[in-house]
């Protein structure tokens, strides 16, 4: 069978930084496949009760793998495509106002 | 459990149309007088500006021009902390009251200049108990927690006497105190007729028939056509408020700030809020939530990047001067009407005054004020 | 600037009513929330093409049905707006506000095409909130834009025709799948049987169906499944399931649900159109008329966002949803509207005949819909089905107060986690039929815009 979606011959590879570790990810693929395949484990915590959360539906809708990009933070993995030297945190604290004045 | 579907019958010592906020605090008075009781509510898709407000306790800016509401406003602010704790135990739902002060910002330096001189006109015509405080630029910068003000904000103003609570979690402590003491909530039932004969009211639903000897009628927008049933008439009309709420952030706002902004116990903050007329359409527009937010991050740029959640508005009834409506029909005693746009201010007071208006018939010298007569020379709806 | 038509969605059924309304004359804006055009069927389709080609290989069928429509959809003269997240619509006026490129802008067209698609029933089930599961459909999709697959043994659980597509491909593409665990059983097919297409075709379909039900290589295959718990702290350990009143396990890493999917009715709920409960896919879909017009003038619905009928039948919907608005601007006259409405509609009709098969077979159980107290039903705000229950003792007499009581659907994802399985409890307590109880109300935004972004929202053009 020829499966269109076959892995060799992808497109260039880049890397990220994932909570301080280096993982490779795929041109043209989302922060939240990434870090699915880097066995991130978790991709953040919930706001109420602090369980782990990670990607559940890939298609930006449950909000279930929020992230913080380059420092801003509740962004959704899967809804972000992968660039150069991302750095990504797993969403694990309520957003403090104060930061978030200075990034803008 | 005293909540229950569509019943077809019952009697009570009093039946109250409306099961909001100003309704069910009635009705929590009363059961705690040991009286029947009966709620009526109407359907979920309803207009509630119980389940749409921004859960503000506002003394300091209310009866600027009628020292009487200012009086009402400031027993119900004094009664609240106990009301509060009241409920919490009762209900074993927290209302998350808060009766710190509230912040007032003033933008540019004629708008702190004018907070200044309505302040000081207030304290005249209120007295010694009217407290309010001009703030510089940098006090009210202290008071907010350090997140920056846009260059605009000249400075602003704090008053203890007001307060907040969470409106979601107080409504739901008061239903459920309500209930636990006796009291009945019957939902789904539109009221269309109240008619009387000569021992009790009989409040016809589609769905069933209460009678009681006394009828407070409490129903928000729906007053109007229900107080002409008993003979009352007024006029009520709804004024649509819009409001945001943020995601969840770090706790910053320890006070509220006056008809602007509030964060909510779990972090998220409300940004508010318009005041319009537009009928009984309960919509948002994209042009009011666009003014609301660009007044945000004017007074508050770190506010700038801050996601927003969810946008909604509701419907208040708003009565001709804006004031209460406290008022027994004449025509048939026994039936009393209740309108107020301050529900939540209001409600500690309402719970302890009006029972024992409603069964004694003596209105409190602080309720005096309100009654219909102060419409008598204008043209009747 | 103005658009005569703004389509929301470039999935099968955006894509098709883009390109029949430029070619009837009229200007077309299409925002999509994806970096390429494709909807969720043909995601990243573009992509699979060159790669297919650059393999020397080709592209199944259906798919090069899906890159031909995306490469006609390029070519249509439409202004296009990838990752363009609709965040408003309103009626009266229309108005459309979306965030583009970290910008809001508000634009009013004269219509709305909504081609949303649709989104895999969310079920509850306990431990469906552990790290380590997803939806066949996010794997799939996983699959087809990053090639990846799931690490560690895979157990997909449910039912439907994605389901067993999911375990086909995973298994092609050398996932290590352990376990299809189906709550359809050899009754459903029976059942359904009488609904397909052509009685000639019956016992070929049955046969596929009772072979998927059965045993594959390698595969543990489970029918008639009656419940089912996933098991774990941090994250999957296993997956604990009922079949024939008897309890057994299995151990994995990775566990894909999928209970066939709903119409994604976000945008037509916000603007207030009618809904009706449809009782066969048990799920909300807008009333429309023949034209594809909702309750509110102008806002047409294309796809499986009015019902379920699949890819095919979602390109077929697109075409049919510009023809009134082309003909209301004079762009067509009626009897070319009439003619190709006529012919539409006869296709249409055969595909939605076929669907009806699926509907039955793959109905998702009872059991399954009412979720347990003790399971998370709102992801976002945790609220539990026992939380529910408590609320509607306390008065919570339809989904507006549950909100209110609850905060159930209050949270980021707007509800649409939550809201059929809260209104399953909700109307179980309050003795009402599923579907009779009115749907929670959807506010703006739809997606997340910060406050500078909304105090900086633009006109469309300017």
């Amino acid at each position: 069978m020829n499966n269109p979606h076959e892995t060799t011959n992808r497109l260039s590879s880049m890397s990220l930084n994932f909570e301080g570790c280096v993982i490779a990810a795929r041109e043209g693929e989302t922060v939240a496949t990434a870090l699915l395949a880097a066995k991130a484990g978790y991709t953040g915590t919930s706001q109420v009760s602090g369980r782990r959360r990670s990607p559940y539906c890939l298609t930006g809708i449950c909000f279930e793998c929020l992230v913080e990009v380059n420092g801003h933070a509740n962004q959704r993995a899967c809804m972000v495509r992968v660039r150069k030297n991302m750095t990504i945190r797993r969403q694990n604290r309520l957003p403090s106002l104060h930061l978030k004045g200075r990034e803008t | 459990m005293n909540m229950s579907r569509p019943k077809s019958s019952g009697t009570f010592d009093v039946v109250i149309v409306g099961g909001g906020i100003v309704g069910l605090c009635i009705g929590y008075g009363l059961v705690k007088c040991q009286l029947r009781v009966a709620v009526l509510d109407g359907n979920d898709a309803d207009f509630s500006a119980s389940r749409g407000n921004f859960g503000m306790i506002s003394v300091s800016n209310k009866g600027f021009s009628n020292i009487p509401y200012f009086r009402l406003s400031l027993t119900s602010g004094r009664l609240w902390p106990l009301f509060a704790e009241e409920l919490r135990e009762c209900s074993g739902i927290d209302p998350r009251f808060q009766g710190r002060g509230k912040v007032y910002l003033s933008v540019g330096d004629r708008e702190l200049d004018e907070q200044r001189r309505h302040i000081e006109e207030f304290s005249q015509r209120a007295g010694a108990e009217y407290r309010n405080e001009i703030l510089d630029r940098d006090e009210v910068d202290a008071l907010l927690g350090h997140v920056g003000l846009g260059e605009a904000v000249s400075g602003g103003s704090f008053s203890p006497l007001d307060g907040a609570v969470d409106p979601l979690k107080f409504y739901s402590s008061l239903l459920r105190a309500y209930q636990a003491r006796g009291g009945h909530y019957l939902f789904g039932h539109i009221v269309d007729r109240i008619v009387r004969d000569t021992t009790a009211f009989f409040v016809r639903t589609p769905a069933g028939q209460f009678s009681a000897p006394r009828v407070v009628i409490a129903a928000g927008l729906g007053i109007p056509p229900l107080a002409k049933e008993v003979g009352l008439q007024l006029k009520v009309r709804p004024e649509r408020g819009q409001i945001i709420v943020t995601e969840r952030i770090d706790q910053v706002f320890k006070y509220p700030i006056s008809g602007f902004l509030r964060q909510n116990v779990e972090g998220t903050v409300m940004i508010g809020s318009s005041s319009e007329y537009a009928g009984r359409d309960d919509r948002t527009t994209v042009e009011v939530l666009k003014e609301l937010a660009k007044s945000a991050v004017e007074r508050l740029p770190s506010l700038r990047s801050v996601q927003i959640n969810r946008c909604w508005a509701c419907l208040r009834p708003r009565t001709q001067d804006g004031y209460p409506i406290y008022q027994e029909s004449s025509e048939q005693p026994g039936a009393f009407v209740v309108s107020c746009h301050s529900g939540i201010t209001l409600a500690a007071l309402h719970t302890r005054l009006l029972p024992q208006w409603i069964m004694e018939g003596a209105r409190d010298r602080l309720l005096e004020p309100f009654g219909l007569e102060r419409f008598r020379d204008e043209q009747p709806a | 600037m103005s658009s005569d038509v703004i389509v929301i969605g470039a999935g099968p059924a955006g894509m098709t009513a883009a390109i029949q309304a430029a070619e009837f004359g009229l200007s077309v804006l299409v925002l999509d929330e994806q970096p390429a055009p494709g909807g969720q069927r043909f995601r990243d389709i573009e992509m699979a093409e060159r790669q297919a080609k650059r393999n020397g290989g080709v592209l199944d069928k259906d798919d090069a049905h899906g890159a031909l429509i995306a490469r006609r959809f390029r070519e249509s003269g439409v202004t296009y707006l990838a990752q363009a997240s609709v965040w408003d619509v309103a009626a009266d006026p229309l108005e459309v506000s979306y965030l583009h490129q970290g910008s809001s802008f508000s634009v009013r067209p004269e219509a709305v095409v909504v081609a949303t698609g649709a989104l895999e029933r969310p079920v509850p089930i306990p431990g469906w909130m552990l790290p380590g599961v997803m939806t066949a459909g996010a794997a799939q999709l996983m699959l087809k834009t990053s090639g990846r697959i799931p690490e560690g043994r895979v157990a997909l659980l449910g039912c439907g025709p994605l389901l067993l597509l999911a375990a086909k491909q995973l298994l092609a593409a050398g996932a290590d799948v352990v376990a299809l665990l189906q709550t359809t059983a050899l009754v459903d097919l029976l059942r359904a049987a009488p609904y397909l297409p052509s009685a000639f075709l019956a016992p070929k379909v049955l046969l596929q169906g009772l072979r998927l039900l059965g045993r594959t290589t390698g595969i543990n295959g489970v029918a008639s499944l009656q419940g089912a718990r996933i098991l774990g702290k941090d994250s999957v350990t296993g997956v604990e399931y009922t079949v024939g009143g008897r309890t057994a396990a299995l151990n994995c890493d990775v566990v894909l649900l999928h209970f066939g999917v709903v119409p994604n009715t976000q945008i037509t709920q916000l603007v207030r159109a009618d809904h009706v409960w449809n009782d066969r896919q048990l799920c909300w879909q807008p009333v429309t008329d023949v034209w594809q017009e909702t309750s509110i003038p102008n806002v047409m619905v294309a796809g499986d966002g009015r019902g379920i009928f699949g890819a095919d039948a979602a390109g077929i919907s697109g075409r049919l949803s510009v023809l009134n608005i082309a003909y209301r601007r004079g762009a067509i006259p009626e009897a070319t509207k009439d003619r190709i409405a006529r012919d539409l509609r006869g296709k249409h009709e055969r595909l939605a005949r076929a669907r009806a098969f699926m509907d039955i077979a793959y109905r998702p159980p009872a059991s399954f819909l009412r979720p347990n107290a003790d399971v998370i039903l709102c992801r976002c705000e945790e609220v539990l089905g026992r939380d529910i229950q408590a609320a509607v003792a306390n008065g919570a007499s339809g989904m507006r107060r549950l909100k209110a009581h609850t905060r159930a659907g209050m949270g980021v994802c707007r509800g649409q986690m939550c809201s059929m399985a809260t209104s399953a409890i909700l109307s179980e307590q309050l003795g009402a039929e599923l579907g009779r109880l009115e749907p929670a109300s959807v506010r703006p935004p739809l997606r997340p815009l910060t406050a500078g972004q909304l105090a900086s929202t633009k006109h469309y053009g300017d």
